[in-house]
């Protein structure tokens, strides 16, 4: 089985066919160029004849493509004498292998090498998309030889090329490449000419990184607002209640009243719950008992984690404490330090793990040139304005959670499922809010073991059963000691107590509280239930689908393939599902955010990720319209947390990085292909510049204080909902794409 | 991407060792363009150079923004002929009129967003509104910078229009004018576009645009008198000396008494107009008062933080004696053992080396610009011209009294500029600009910015000098001999920055254990360090300039 992308090429355990790549022969000797033509026509029959062709940047797939005339004998014979060697899958790989020999070592090269942007045309997109699709569906027919080699080439032979004018051609498509060209593609052409693919890299990770730090500068949630303050300082508290039971001599203990305090992991659950108890899952404890230890290593640092004095101590105590506090926050080094923990964890597990996502997934063949979509995806993802702002701005540690979550997803891809689920069980136990995701991953997962069927599907079921449990169990261990710690654990994990909603949060009950006071229409544990039925309803379907889609697929593969028993290698790679995922994750946590109970509005950047992921499609050459939907579910996520950034002041930041990765990324809505997107596109953006110009001149009148953040909830809220839709559409299509009639 | 092209033979390609030219219209086709209209590349750098310095607003401002701040309210409230005389601020007004003005002007505005900016007696206000304004103004007036950028690349054809984009780039996001305007705050960037501007005039030979530029930066900001020397010459020579029919020979000039009135013409109306209405308003006493302002003489020799100059070096020397002398009991008197060094403004004494006074800087600095003058005197050719000016803020750099660390912006914009003249060229630049940028690190005290700087400058480096090498051709052996020493230079850097970055604090980690003549080290260091490279630069450029 090959991988579900046939250019990426370098499927796992494929039984992969290695073409001698050619050499380049010196420029200009036509005579070897010939020879060696010959030479390699007759190992790569399909790449072959591309390489005559104008089409280097958007050659359609093989089995689509009509051989130019004065190459079909060659053709033709050279695929009939491949043709017995070859089983179903080597052939395809082979076809994978040649369309890699293709792009990488293309002898000819029509048009200059600087105009290396994959233009994403009209024909790209179809031809990508359907590429996609007819890939996919062929899974099932896959029994012996496919119709690319040898039927719909040999027919098309016979019919009349319709190929536009080369000149045309080249005109159009110059157009197109303006059109859809961006800042991050020039960038990535440009340093990729001039520096190593490391190189390249390194630069735009430092640019990130860069940005990131820029955006530190801004103030953090809560900044010199004593007693409380806010995020910030939970997440110092948290460093240094968990680092305080350390005791070795490498460590300095933090100066102050507090130092004596040492607290076992037992009581971390427990301590101190007026002044921002510990409510997140095991692994942001441990996350933050390890940060308190690099603390603790310095002098200089150690301050940073002093514990505040227990609710019961002096009041002059708790006075000393508010005072160092006050300083510390005064010196600006704490804050520097807390921000560097978060860009560092962010570049070691998000940057990473997007990095691997966009070379698996939106890489062009195995050269240099092929990092480049790579780079502009990674960049694309990364600079996202919501997360910088909401990590790097506001203060939380979301990176590592989405980071460990698109590890899991990485997992997946690569056919490592257990790995995936330790993954993803890391990322629920570091922060809750990854459950909103975990009907997605756990719909694939069950679906694979379906796909598979019989004993490897009830072995891989078992063996996923397992793994799971076992790593919650060990994330839980310090707290299973006694019942009561570990229902403590769970009980503020899961605040059920605190009502609907906290703040205007863009989801459907805050936006329904506008018209009906829900909260005094039912009582708290009315509305969990009702809460959690709508959740259910909303996110089922896309589960059952996705399971549903996974049954059938394997079912087709099992008849077909029928006497060949060529299961043991499917065990090992990702089932053609897998490309259902962003999507099935998107719907999921969609779901939740819209209609579950206790949501808050930087709970947006869960559904955001993996629509973000989408956007290297376009680099890739298919999804426009993921694009499309991607950026405006971006710009207006961003938006919808407008209110929680102004009492942040992170203004500047705001307005600066939202219109600078716009801009980025190539984005005018203006210059959108007539769709429906298009015009839901410029009128939220319309709606958001007379919002923000309307709080700018005037101030909601006395009686009602919210006025503009309801404004605020009830556009994105509408805009959240039609995305939502699109998507369910869009898994739609894919999924019959998958299991095909 | 040229190595898998076949066709070469049939189609021009570059060479490997050029890079492909920028998707981007030649230069004479760039010229024709309206200037408003920018090329994807321009657009480009102009927004992320504009959305990355409105992300550094909240960034560490040094005393220099509540100096601007209270010139803002000194120029709104008070009347013309007191703004030299006002003293409700220890930070009065120490510019020429032009900045004066310029500062009533952005007063208005001021007033607008936040009437409590512009008022006299709210010494220290640090509201967002004030820090957004001023911030924004710094912004928004380096838009000279980027017009004199732009019609300086479009219409370069020494370096073609790939490479001028790059320097031009370069220049508008130089971590040095980023860290001293966007962060330390100043208004180096509009002050260096209206040199550029005049540069410009000069390379089109646009004589009197470029004398009336200079005069109006003058007396925006007196520190460019040091320039002031190779202006003259230039203009004199290449204007008022008419040419003959053979232009290379000088003894077919002709000098020419019509076109020096003009130009005096130009210059005095124009310091008329800068000083004219503090006379009408205050008479010859207002005008004394101003250059009382501008030339304070009671400085000491060294800026608080050493500059990287020369003097930073012979003070060094100098401590290093009155170690050694001391500890062989010889006597010295115990002030100039506690001077210098202290990190306070005052005068430093030598322990052991004579004494240097103003008289000897200026004299040494004249002295050794006289040498590039004559040069100059002989081919008043604008790349010439350019060199001198390169030179002349190096020499006053490394040889005046009392430079501040932000004049390296002087010699270091107009360098860039000259980066691909030749492999000399390009080398001192990457030296002078290494070195130059380093010793502006010391001016961010707070460590939020640490990572910015850094990461900033090392980005800056890694994409600009290798662009700018591949278009330079190589050098012979030994100056690559040369080279491979300057790379260990440049090597050292990084040890320096993790002294002064993690090892010092290890090894002295407390205040209170610190011994008192250790606390300066890292910042001496730096400055010796860096005063290492900026001289060799100099005289690297210096060899070439004198030689060819």
């Amino acid at each position: 089985m090959d991988d579900f992308r046939p250019t990426e090429g370098r499927g796992h355990g494929v039984p992969s066919l290695h073409y001698p790549l050619p050499r380049r022969p010196p420029p200009g000797d036509s005579l070897s160029l010939n020879s060696h033509l010959s030479a390699t026509s007759s190992h790569a029959p399909i790449g072959r004849q591309r390489t005559h062709s104008d089409h280097v940047q958007l050659d359609p797939p093989p089995y689509l493509q009509q051989p130019t005339k004065h190459h079909q004998k060659q053709h033709y014979s050279s695929s009939t004498s491949l043709k017995p060697a070859l089983t179903a899958t080597s052939s395809r790989s082979a076809s994978a292998a040649s369309s890699r020999y293709t792009k990488e070592g293309a002898p000819f090269q029509p048009f200059p090498s600087t105009w290396t942007a994959p233009p994403p045309s009209d024909t790209t997109h179809k031809s990508h998309q359907s590429r996609r699709r007819v890939h996919s569906s062929r899974r099932e027919t896959a029994g012996g030889d496919t119709a690319s080699e040898s039927g719909i080439s040999v027919l098309s032979a016979f019919r009349p090329t319709q190929r536009p004018q080369v000149d045309g051609d080249k005109e159009r498509r110059r157009a197109s490449r303006e059109h859809t060209d961006s800042p991050l593609r020039r960038w990535a052409r440009w340093s990729g000419q001039r520096q190593s693919v490391a190189g390249a890299l390194g630069l735009s990770l430092a640019l990130v990184v860069l940005i990131k730090w820029c955006i530190s500068l801004g103030n953090y949630s809560g900044a010199n607002t004593p007693p409380l303050r806010g995020d910030f300082e939970a997440q110092r508290h948290w460093l240094a209640l968990t680092s305080s039971s350390l005791s070795s001599p490498f460590f300095h203990s933090p100066a102050g009243a507090s130092s004596s305090l040492s607290l076992p992991p037992t009581a971390w659950y427990f301590h101190d719950l007026s002044y921002w108890g510990l409510d997140y899952p095991p692994l942001t404890a441990y996350h933050s008992l390890f940060l308190g230890a690099i603390a603790r290593l310095s002098p200089h640092t150690a301050p940073f984690v002093t514990l505040r004095p227990p609710v019961n101590s002096s009041v002059a105590e708790l006075e000393n404490w508010e005072q160092s506090m006050v300083e510390l926050e005064a010196g600006g080094a704490m804050k520097s330090w807390m921000r560097g923990t978060v860009v560092w964890g962010d570049l070691l597990v998000w940057a990473s793990a997007v990095v691997v996502y966009c070379r698996v997934n939106y890489a062009r063949g195995a050269g240099d040139k092929g990092w480049r979509p790579v780079i502009v995806s990674a960049m694309s993802i990364l600079l996202q304005p919501a997360l910088l702002l909401v990590d790097n701005g506001h203060f939380q540690y979301n990176s590592l959670m989405l980071g460990l979550t698109l590890w899991s997803v990485n997992f997946l891809q690569a056919g490592h499922d257990l790995l995936g689920a330790v993954a993803f069980v890391l990322s629920l136990g570091f922060k809750q809010m990854a459950l909103y995701y975990s009907p997605a991953i756990f719909a694939y997962l069950l679906g694979k073991c379906l796909y598979l069927g019989g004993r490897p599907g009830v072995s891989l079921l078992l063996n996923l059963a397992f793994v799971t449990l076992g790593s919650f169990a060990l994330l839980f261990a310090p707290f299973l000691t006694s019942p009561s710690h570990i229902v403590q654990a769970l009980h503020r994990i899961f605040p059920f107590a605190r009502g609907l909603f906290e703040d205007k949060v863009a989801n459907v009950w805050c936006a329904l509280n506008v018209i009906v006071k829900l909260r005094e229409l039912a009582s708290v544990a009315t509305l969990a239930k009702v809460a959690l039925f709508a959740t259910l309803l909303v996110v089922l379907p896309s589960m059952i689908g996705l399971i549903w889609v996974s049954w059938a697929t394997g079912e087709k593969a099992r008849k077909s393939e029928g006497a060949q028993a060529t299961e043991p290698s499917v065990e090992r790679k990702s089932v053609p599902t897998i490309i259902l995922l962003p999507h099935a994750l998107f719907l999921s946590s969609m779901g939740f955010f819209l209609f579950s109970f206790q949501v808050h509005e930087k709970s947006i950047l869960l559904p955001l990720m993996p629509l973000t992921l989408l956007i290297g499609g376009r680099e890739a050459g298919f999804g426009r319209m993921d694009w499309e939907w991607s950026v405006l579910l971006n710009n207006v996520a961003v938006f919808s947390m407008w209110p929680l950034l102004k009492r942040d002041g992170l203004g500047v930041q705001y307005l600066a990085l939202t219109l600078g990765w716009n801009y980025l990324v190539g984005y005018n809505p203006f210059h959108l292909r007539h769709s429906f997107v298009k015009y839901l596109s410029l009128g939220a953006y319309s709606a958001i510049i007379a919002l923000h110009l309307l709080e700018l001149v005037a101030s909601p009148p006395a009686h009602l204080p919210d006025l503009f953040v309801l404004f605020n909830v009830a556009l994105s809220v509408v805009v959240f909902g039609l995305g939502f839709l699109w998507a369910s559409k869009r898994s739609v299509q894919e999924g019959w794409g998958v299991v095909g009639m | 991407m040229s190595r898998k092209s076949f066709s070469s033979s049939t189609r021009i390609r570059p060479s490997k060792e050029v890079p492909p030219p920028l998707p981007s219209p030649p230069a004479p086709a760039a010229a024709q363009k309206p200037w408003w209209h920018l090329s994807t590349t321009e657009r480009d750098v102009l927004i992320a150079s504009l959305v990355f310095k409105f992300l550094l607003f909240p960034a560490y401002r040094s005393t220099d923004f509540e100096v601007h701040r209270n010139w803002l309210a000194i120029t709104h409230s008070l009347p013309l002929s007191q703004w030299y005389f006002d003293t409700g601020s220890e930070w009065t007004l120490d510019y020429p009129p032009f900045f004066a003005y310029f500062e009533r002007f952005m007063a208005s505005f001021a007033y607008l967003v936040d009437p409590k900016i512009v008022q006299l007696d709210n010494l220290g206000y640090d509201a967002w509104s004030v820090v957004a304004f001023q911030r924004t103004t710094v912004v928004l007036s380096e838009l000279v910078l980027t017009g004199a950028l732009l019609k300086w690349a479009r219409r370069s054809m020494k370096p073609d229009y790939p490479t001028a984009v790059i320097i031009a780039s370069s220049v508008l996001l130089h971590p040095g004018l980023l860290i001293v305007d966007h962060m330390h705050f100043q208004y180096n960037g509009f002050l260096l576009g209206l040199l550029l501007w005049s540069v410009v005039a000069a390379r089109e030979d646009n004589l009197y645009a470029c004398a009336a530029l200079f005069a109006a930066l003058l007396n925006f900001k007196h520190i460019f008198i040091y320039l002031a020397p190779p202006y003259f010459i230039f203009l004199l020579r290449r204007h008022c000396f008419s040419k003959g029919s053979e232009c290379s020979s000088s003894s077919s000039r002709q000098f020419q008494m019509d076109r020096l009135v003009e130009l005096g013409v130009i210059v005095v109306s124009i310091f008329a107009l800068s000083f004219g209405p503090f006379l009408i308003a205050g008479g010859t006493a207002g005008i004394r008062q101003i250059f009382s302002r501008l030339f304070p003489f009671q400085r000491g020799l060294n800026h608080a933080y050493w500059a990287p100059n020369v003097w930073a070096l012979v003070s060094a020397v100098d401590r290093v004696l009155v170690k050694y002398l001391l500890s062989r009991g010889w006597p010295i008197s115990p002030s100039a053992v506690t001077s210098a060094s202290r990190g306070l403004i005052g005068t430093i004494e030598f322990g052991v080396l004579p004494a240097v006074t103003p008289t000897v800087t200026f004299s040494l600095t004249l002295a050794i610009s006289l040498v590039y003058l004559t040069k100059l005197w002989l081919d008043p050719s604008y790349k010439r011209f350019l060199d001198s000016l390169v030179l002349s803020a190096f020499t006053s750099f490394l040889w005046g009294w009392h430079v501040h660390e932000k004049a390296v912006l002087l010699f270091l914009v107009p360098l860039s500029l000259t980066a691909v003249e030749d492999h000399d060229h390009l080398r001192t630049f990457i030296i002078a600009s290494t070195a130059g940028v380093y010793s502006l690190f010391p001016l961010l005290i707070k460590p939020a910015e640490t990572p910015i700087k850094l990461l900033a400058s090392i980005i800056w480096a890694a994409v600009v000098f290798p662009s700018l090498r591949k278009v330079v051709p190589l050098p012979n052996l030994f100056s690559m001999l040369v080279d491979y020493a300057e790379t260990f230079y440049l090597y050292g850097f990084i040890a320096l920055q993790l002294y002064v970055g993690v090892v010092h604090e290890w090894i002295f980690p407390s205040p209170e254990v610190i011994k008192p003549s250790m606390e300066f080290l890292p910042l001496m260091l730096t400055s010796l360090y860096c005063a290492l490279g900026v001289v060799w630069a100099w005289l690297r450029l210096s060899w070439v300039y004198l030689s060819k």
